[in-house]
């Protein structure tokens, strides 16, 4: 009889536990007592935007939101997330130096949940509910880029394409550039690739590469950049070699500020915005998510498999541009 | 009987039970284990493929970049240094033959069509500006491998190419070769599992790079290959679906190489996976054999051993059979079939005291039959007796019977009769009463036609005095007209002498004249007027007389009538009241005939009881024959029982002696 009132008392207590959670899920926005640290590889202006972004959002729902931006390096991400975990940070927002280490990152963050951002590890290192990716189909940015050249340049049988890709080996850098390269393939035309190389997502080393290319002298129809920084440092070449941007068909990604003013200025022809405001609020949300022990379902789009957040991007010409300003 | 001649021992049983269903279990646990381990193993040789092709393209990736970092210190140093041709020269002799992965060493083109290699190079600079190195070189400035391409000396090669940038304005493309063979050396080297193989292809144009087989280096991957292998991997390639399949007999696995546009492509036959599952599937067949053998002597043995004593007991109980009671079983342990023994063991005894019990009472009981049966012989003459005197009353009973039946018949027939006339004489009232309604209603309808006839004569007496109304009124009318008759004559006169006066007056009086003569003329048609009025009344008075003597005369008819249903009326009374009377007689007649019908009823009830109560008479007489009849039989059947018994008893003595005990 004992027995039974023992097991009766502690099933109703458990009952009472389980429904105290689910009231506790329930309202949203409750980030009180709620402590994460978002941590920047190093310096960018598109990072940058959606970090100050999280960090908005994340006042507004009172949590506690710290922001550390490093000098690029896992070395050094590895010693932040370590400091992190021993000051008590309940989830870590990491855009990482280099996605290969994410299994050094997920070591150091020992039990404390982690929303990678901007740069996505192989599928392989995450999981659900504990390890989740916040970004954009890099795919999809490609795949608008090709489709705008293609029929900006459809008279053409033969495309002289110049690529300028981002880091080698980065997420976005192969997500992007073998988008672009498929979708043109598929269009059956006689796609000569003039020139391809990495600029790491660096205007000065894009005005460089594109300085060689012109002094090849090689025809060129439409130049592809993986962002709109290195898409401004080719305009900035073809200003320097007197060359009117405008007779080249410019192509970026992100629709910063600078490249923005571009396509109003006809240097460039188009951009794909990849939200930085709508990465900086889903980061929160999911971070939210993993605190509080559940999936990405109530996250906004997240994939079914519970293990990436992906923005939707939007294709920016001269005709909509205003908007994106 | 025929059946149990064909004896199946109680081991052969359980042999053919057990040994089957251990067979099946056997079976099932190698066909399970078997198939777990199926999925185990091809599971393991696809993580192992996985795994392999994954340090593959690690290694693969580890050397390209090695190469390159190598290449890309040279370029570094060269576009620091800016050497001029000679002294680029000196820089680059080292390298050649440094490296066995580029035993060309490292040279330098320039847009102006200039080579600069190492010494001992071949290199030569006919068609260099065409060339794929050169042209792809010029594609970047990044030093990164390019396409497959045939070199002078006809080596499948590629090259690592890309634009020196030193500032200058002439263009120059610094490259380093290696060939294909080396490339397949290096991948078929990485090869980690038993019979697998792995390609290198470039995925821009479907070239293979490498492979263990040289016919197909440097050739293009095809989707109408002959070879199916190399149709689906040309078509997984083409769909970029790098997923690891089974196709054409072999598990394919896919991997692209970072920082190039190469697939590494490794696969191994199923055959070689399944062929330790052959080997697995022999060991389970043969352990299986082995299993199945020592379970079945383990069984027979067991078995053996369990029944012997049931052997041992078979035989006791088979001599007990045969009524041979002086057997004595031995039991030995604590098993179920030892208390079986020691039971049987008892029951021997036990039995063999019953039997000599038997023996004692069935000689008396022999004695006790003789007896009886003398008994029951002379019970069953004293019955036949009984039986004959039944039946010869049954008769005389019978008889009866037939009589008061025939009463009640009688009875019953007059009842009915009476009971008939009964519901006729009901009739016959209602038929009177019907006629007494329909003779009333006939005098009421008599009576109200005279009252309608008295009727009709007042109302023609009443026509009558309005005609002769309509007679003086007509005089009146003659007696105005004649007056105006007069009238009109004297106005006549009266023109005739206006006339004249106007005739004298001469000319005045001519207008005057006209007058006269005009009023003249209406005198005139004024008398012939009133003479045709007074002709017309004649005629009207003419008419009344008539109609008065016409209405007259139908008074006079009508009062006939009245006279005439007056009489009828009286008739119709008397035949009412006839009818009335006729009426209270049939009731009369009915009371009676129902008198009579109780009475007669009353009588056909008492017969037909009284028949009844004969024929349960009858029938008890009938029971009482049959009852004797029965004890006849029974005294017989007793008669018989008992020699029967007398004749048992002699038999179970006979039989008794039989059992030796």
């Amino acid at each position: 009889m004992k027995k039974k009132t023992a097991v009766i008392l502690i099933l109703a207590m458990m009952s009472c536990l389980l429904a105290g959670c689910k009231v506790g899920s329930f309202t949203e926005g409750n980030g009180d007592s709620v402590k994460a640290l978002m941590i920047l590889s190093t310096e960018d202006t598109y990072r940058e935007m959606v970090a100050k972004e999280a960090q908005d959002i994340a006042k507004d729902r009172g949590m506690q939101l710290d922001l550390v931006i490093g000098d690029g390096t896992s070395d050094t991400q590895v010693k932040t997330i370590k400091d992190a975990v021993a000051k008590g940070y309940n989830v870590i927002i990491c855009n990482p130096a280099d996605a290969a280490t994410a299994l050094q990152l997920e070591i150091a963050a020992e039990d404390t949940p982690m929303v990678f951002f901007n740069s996505c590890p192989d599928e392989r290192l995450l999981k659900k509910g504990q390890y989740v990716y916040v970004g954009s189909n890099e795919q999809d940015a490609g795949t608008f880029q090709a489709e705008y050249a293609l029929d900006k340049l459809s008279g053409k049988d033969t495309l002289n394409v110049v690529i300028i890709e981002g880091e080698n080996g980065h997420s976005a850098t192969k997500g992007r550039t073998s988008a672009v390269k498929n979708v043109l393939k598929a269009s059956g035309k006689k796609i000569n690739y003039v020139f391809a190389d990495y600029a790491d997502w660096d205007k000065d080393k894009a005005k460089n590469l594109f300085d060689i290319v012109l002094k090849t002298g090689r025809t060129v129809d439409c130049i592809i950049c993986n962002n709109d920084e290195m898409a401004l440092g080719v305009i900035e070449s073809c200003k320097s070699n007197k060359i009117d941007p405008s007779s080249f068909l410019i192509l970026g990604v992100d629709a910063t500020a600078g490249g923005c003013e571009a396509i109003e200025n006809r240097d460039m022809g188009f951009t794909v915005c990849q939200s930085a405001s709508g990465q900086g609020k889903a980061c929160v949300d999911a971070a939210m998510a993993l605190v509080e022990g559940q999936d990405l379902t109530k996250v906004e789009y997240a994939m079914d498999n519970g293990i990436y957040v992906y923005v939707p991007f939007e294709p920016v010409s001269a005709q909509n541009v205003t908007e994106y300003k | 009987m025929e059946k149990y001649k064909k004896k199946v021992s109680i081991k052969a049983k359980l042999l053919g039970t057990i040994i089957p269903v251990a067979a099946v279990v056997v079976f099932v646990l190698i066909l399970v284990s078997y198939l777990v381990s199926k999925d185990m193993m091809k599971e393991s040789a696809m993580n192992l493929l996985d795994a392999s092709i994954g340090n593959q393209v690690a290694e693969m990736e580890g050397w390209l970049q090695e190469a390159l970092k190598s290449f890309e210190m040279v370029k570094k140093n060269i576009e620091a240094t800016k050497p001029n041709d000679k002294k680029l020269k000196e820089l680059l002799n080292p390298y050649f033959g440094y490296n066995m992965d580029y035993p060309e060493g490292i040279y330098v083109a320039s847009e102006d069509g200039t080579l600069v290699a190492p010494k001992g190079s071949k290199k030569s600079e006919k068609g260099m500006l065409e060339s794929v190195w050169y042209t792809q070189g010029l594609s970047r400035v990044n030093m990164a491998f390019g396409s497959a391409y045939t070199n002078e000396a006809g080596e499948s090669i590629i090259s690592a190419s890309g634009i020196l940038d030193d500032g200058e304005d002439k263009i120059r493309v610094i490259s380093a070769d290696v060939s294909l063979e080396h490339v397949s050396l290096i991948v078929n080297s990485m090869v980690e599992m038993e019979d697998a193989e792995a390609f290198l292809i470039d995925t821009v144009d479907g070239t293979i790079l490498s492979g263990r087989d040289s016919e197909r280096i440097s050739t293009q991957l095809s989707k109408e290959d002959n070879n199916p292998l190399f149709a689906g991997i040309a078509k997984s390639v083409e769909e970029n679906d790098y997923v690891m399949k089974e196709m054409a007999g072999y598990l394919v696995a896919f991997q692209e190489i970072g920082g190039t546009e190469w697939v590494m492509v490794s696969d191994v036959p199923t055959a070689t996976i399944y062929a330790n599952l052959n080997k697995l599937r022999l060991i389970m067949i043969v352990i299986g054999c082995i299993a199945m053998l020592c379970i079945v002597l383990l069984i027979e043995r067991m078995v053996h051993m369990i029944i012997r004593p049931i052997k041992v007991l078979t035989a006791d109980i088979t001599k007990m059979a045969e009524g041979d009671f002086t057997v004595e079983v031995k039991a030995k342990g604590r098993d179920e079939i030892a208390a079986m023994g020691r039971s049987v063991q008892k029951f021997v005894e036990s039995m063999r005291s019953m039997i000599q019990d038997i023996y004692q009472i069935s000689e008396k009981l022999g004695n006790q039959a003789d007896g009886s049966s003398k008994i029951s012989r002379e019970m069953y003459d004293a019955s036949i007796v009984q039986s004959d005197s039944m039946k010869e009353m049954n008769l005389t009973v019978d008889q009866l019977s037939v009589s008061v039946n025939e009463i009640a018949e009688s009875a019953t027939t007059l009842a009915m009769v009476v009971a008939d006339t009964k519901e006729d004489s009901v009739r016959v009232e209602e038929k009177m009463n019907e006629t007494v309604s329909v003779s009333q209603k006939g005098k009421e309808d008599m009576q109200k036609v005279g009252t309608a006839m008295e009727m009709i004569s007042t109302s023609i007496t009443r026509l009558e005095e309005a005609i002769n109304k309509v007679g003086t009124a007509s005089e009146e009318i003659t007696a105005i007209v004649s007056l105006i008759g007069n009238i009109a004559d004297e106005t006549n006169l009266l023109s005739l002498n206006a006339s004249i006066e106007a005739a004298r007056a001469g000319e005045v009086g001519k207008g005057f004249a006209v007058v006269a003569g005009e009023i003249g003329k209406l005198a005139s048609t004024s008398t012939e007027s009133v003479s045709n009025i007074e002709q017309l009344i004649h005629e009207v008075q003419a008419l009344v007389a008539d109609a008065v003597k016409q209405s007259r005369d139908s008074a006079e008819n009508i009062n006939e009538s009245g006279t005439l249903i007056g009489n009828a009326v009286l008739t119709f009374n008397k035949i009412y009241e006839n009818i009335e009377e006729t009426s209270s007689l049939i009731e009369d007649m009915i009371e009676k005939v129902e008198k009579v019908d109780a009475v007669a009823t009353n009588a056909a009830a008492i017969s037909e009881e009284q028949a009844a109560s004969t024929d349960e008479i009858l029938q008890t007489s009938e029971d009482m024959v049959t009852q004797s009849n029965h004890i006849l039989h029974n005294s017989e059947e007793v008669a018989n029982d008992a020699e029967a018994l007398a004749a048992t008893s002699e038999e179970l003595e006979r039989q008794v002696k039989t059992f030796r005990f």
